[in-house]
């Protein structure tokens, strides 16, 4: 055949055939990485574990979507508190994340129970933020050999609610957000359940709230060096004492949180709404993860697990540095270690503070021994 | 002659010295009473920490975050707990500026009432630099004894200003040891 | 129920880049159409 045919030229469609069909390989090779997002990550549960169930069980409508998410039960069968611990609400920050793994891997329970919702924005964990040229997954050693996990977005999956609005108006509020926060589940509460995905998702975790007459959730996080909320806890008014005493007994160990009382005109946030609305005490822990950060560099695994930045380094030994950065770096052991010694210390002062009430947890690593063992000695 | 030249030279010594002795007896002699007033200077959560310390060592304390000139009324010591918060400050629906305007005007009134302050640091580095160090000066500049722990003065801010304006400064390792050195001042 | 009317106007614009794709003579224009498309078709098949 020719390529020209009556005065016709047909060349620029073999050029076209020939440009699509490189970009078709290119496209099939991404899709597969795309695609593997939506494997879910393996956990293995400790032997304190004494059932599961999935978001949807107390808000049928997200059932079989991607945002059901499963729900692990430790209950020791004597009367307490019901803790719920959410990791993941934002599946970019890996502390927030792994935190509540090791305490999944690892829990007893001895008295009242705790909940624990591991990817609380699931959507959020089968895409990745764009723009932003982050990994999608990291690798921690664990005791049976190699654990992935993956790094997903701060929000759910636009291929789970789309368009994202200008603006964001927060119901039932009317806030306005930027239009991206829509699909920020830390943004969605109380959510409603004819609302958007997001939305919903936010409605289930306040209809499990209710529905489990939650005494202490928690919601943990992470955030870039420069946001001045680092290494805080974040309480709500009704959680002020318990709140500044675990503040006052972490220091006593080292450990240095500042105590950030919940706006009551911020909406929709964990610290705000759960408060509010139910009957629970809300804390939100931050850490602080160079991978957030403006100034970060490379973006790799390297930067999740290490947490070593040589441009936040540089900027710190040029003494431009404003904010806490400690030449070190922020290591995934530090960030996670900070987080179960907080989980931990604040059930401490609740238990001294509510003896009728107990919620006795047992097993779980200090933060020397995250420290001195790293995080694959406490993952199966 | 040598008695009458050692005389003047005492009496000289004496003279040249007297400012500073009468400076450092002012000092000696700002005493702490109570009741206390503990407000912050920035909306910072550390104010409800230092209450608690107040409250540990027994001490005739209220806590009003956003204190105004008209709240010193029969209050003998203000203790100012300064620290940026932007959480603090949206919880107390009040810009950096307007905050700053209420502290200004609060230390103000405490100096024209001759009310001394105690300023107390304890958010460490979260609570120094950037947004913190305007209301840590102005709190640390206007008081009559400073309690600071550690780590909010590793680069010697708060020791420094101690030093130019001859303020009396304690600083301890952590947060619970403030409590002692703040109910010592108002023992005597 | 956005979402779908979303997903079919993505479609709509795949269809048409590609036929602008196949009509352009200019192969460096036949690139830029072809990255404008890859978006678009992954969007539409659920993939990304």
């Amino acid at each position: 055949m020719t390529l020209k045919q009556e005065g016709r030229s047909y060349r620029h469609i073999v050029t076209a055939v020939i440009i699509v069909a490189i970009f078709a390989i290119g496209a099939a090779l991404a899709s597969v990485d795309f695609l593997a997002m939506h494997r879910p990550d393996v956990i293995h549960p400790s032997a304190g574990l004494t059932g599961t169930g999935m978001l949807s069980d107390y808000f049928e409508e997200i059932k079989g979507t991607p945002g059901d998410t499963k729900l692990y039960f430790y209950d020791s069968g004597v009367p307490g508190a019901t803790v719920l611990l959410l990791g993941g609400t934002h599946p970019n920050e890996p502390s927030g994340f792994i935190a509540p793994v090791v305490i999944t891997e690892n829990l007893q329970v001895s008295a009242g129970r705790v909940l624990i919702l591991l990817q609380a924005c699931a959507s959020g964990f089968t895409c990745t933020d764009p723009f932003e040229g982050c990994p999608q997954s990291y690798t921690l050693q664990g005791k049976s050999g190699p654990r992935k996990f993956r790094f997903g977005s701060r929000v759910s999956n636009p291929l789970d609610q789309w368009p994202d609005p200008l603006v964001y108006l927060h119901y039932p509020s009317g806030q306005q957000l930027s239009g991206f926060e829509t699909r920020n589940l830390n943004r969605s509460y109380p959510g409603r359940p004819d609302g958007t995905f997001t939305e919903k998702v936010g409605h289930a975790i306040m209809q499990l709230i209710e529905a489990e007459h939650v005494d202490v959730a928690f919601d943990l996080h992470e955030a870039a060096p420069e946001i001045p909320i680092i290494n805080a806890i974040v309480y709500h008014e009704k959680s002020e004492d318990v709140a500044l005493g675990a503040v006052l007994e972490l220091e006593m160990e080292g450990l240095h949180y500042s105590p950030e009382l919940s706006p009551v005109n911020f909406r929709g946030l964990s610290h705000r709404e759960w408060g509010d609305r139910t009957g629970a005490m809300p804390f939100l822990m931050e850490t602080s993860n160079p991978i957030q950060g403006r100034l970060r560099g490379r973006t790799n695994e390297d930067l999740i697990v290490k947490g070593v930045s040589e441009r936040y380094k540089q900027a710190l030994e040029s003494g431009a540095l404003r904010i806490e950065y400690l030449p070190e770096g922020e290591p995934l052991e530090r960030r996670v270690g900070r987080h179960i010694a907080g989980f931990k210390t604040i059930l401490s002062v609740y238990n001294d503070a509510h003896p009728e009430n107990p919620i006795v947890i047992e097993n779980l690593p200090s933060y020397d021994e995250l420290m001195a063992n790293g995080i694959g000695h406490y993952l199966q | 002659m040598k008695t009458i030249l050692t005389t003047l030279c005492a009496l000289m010594l004496i003279v040249a010295l007297a400012p500073a002795l009468s400076a450092e007896e002012e000092k000696a002699a700002v005493a702490f009473e109570q009741p206390i007033l503990i407000s912050s200077a920035g909306q910072s959560a550390d104010v409800k920490l230092v209450a608690m310390l107040a409250k540990k060592q027994k001490l005739d304390a209220t806590v009003a975050e956003m204190a105004q000139p008209a709240d010193l009324g029969n209050v003998k010591t203000l203790v100012i707990v300064p620290g940026f918060s932007s959480k603090g400050l949206g919880a107390a629906g009040v810009s950096q500026k307007e905050e700053m305007e209420r502290v200004e005007a609060l230390v103000q009134a405490a100096n024209e009432a001759k009310i001394p302050i105690v300023m107390v640091h304890i958010g460490g580095n979260a609570r120094r630099g950037g947004q913190s160090d305007g209301f840590n000066k102005i709190a640390a500049e206007n008081s009559a004894h400073m309690i600071v722990v550690a780590q909010g003065d590793e680069d010697k801010f708060f020791s420094q200003i101690a030093g130019e304006k001859k303020i009396e400064i304690e600083v301890v390792d952590k947060i619970a040891l403030a409590a002692a050195p703040l109910g010592k001042l108002f023992a005597k | 129920m956005l979402f779908w009317v979303y997903v079919v106007v993505a479609a709509y614009l795949a269809v048409v880049v590609g036929i602008e794709l196949f009509s352009e003579r200019a192969w460096k224009k036949q690139i830029a159409y072809a990255m404008i498309l890859v978006p678009l078709i992954l969007r539409v098949l659920l993939i990304k």
